[in-house]
């Protein structure tokens, strides 16, 4: 069993990464072509191109994450939730301050913010059992 | 919940790595057993007195009253 989650851990460490790199390169091929002329149906299938190697990140997180043990898998719930909680109250702080004159938060910066808390979140969490 | 992980793993000269091993879990799964940090689901701890050929009330003792 240790060696499935060593080989499930090892894949992860490939390919989510992997999958984020061409994530960053389809994103720098994109917006240029996006900013550019041309009919607003390509624009909108263009730009949604990235998201591809977005969700098979997503799906490696999942796999990895299901080949954890049950207390690996009881920190990963709680970093989730940290980040969750950060990310929404971030969010919902910052909604109010638009209401004031804040500049608008780009919707785009949601995940990236979920992501960095998530890892916050799973270093209090990894701290908080040690 | 107390444990007696660590006593009877220090008898039978094994290391976090190797009951993990043995278990199935990770090294720090069992770390955080063995400091009480977490309590093992029913399965967990079945195969953990499996593995130490003991009863589970031997292992696992509630927090006193």
């Amino acid at each position: 069993m240790n060696t499935q989650r060593t080989a499930a851990s090892r894949r992860y460490t490939v390919r989510f990464p992997a999958a984020m790199a061409v994530y960053a390169m389809l994103i720098v091929l994109v917006i240029p072509i996006v900013k550019g002329d041309g009919p607003m149906w390509s624009k909108v299938l263009l730009v949604l191109v990235p998201l591809i190697p977005v969700l098979y990140a997503l799906s490696e997180c999942l796999r990895f994450i299901r080949s954890l043990d049950e207390f690996q898998i009881r920190l990963q719930f709680e970093a989730v939730g940290i980040s969750a909680a950060v990310t929404a109250v971030f969010c919902f702080a910052w909604g109010l301050l638009e209401i004031a004159g804040a500049p608008k938060l780009p919707v785009v910066m949601v995940l990236p913010m979920f992501c960095m808390s998530y890892g916050i979140g799973l270093m209090l969490a990894c701290r908080r059992y040690r | 919940m107390n444990n007696r992980l660590r006593i009877l793993r220090a008898e039978r000269d094994w290391s976090q790595a190797e009951l993990a091993d043995a278990l199935g879990v990770s090294r720090q799964t069992i770390n955080a057993i063995e400091t009480g940090k977490y309590d093992p689901s029913l399965p967990l701890a079945f195969k953990i007195a499996l593995v130490f050929e003991r009863a589970i009330e031997n292992i696992f003792q509630p927090d006193a009253p």
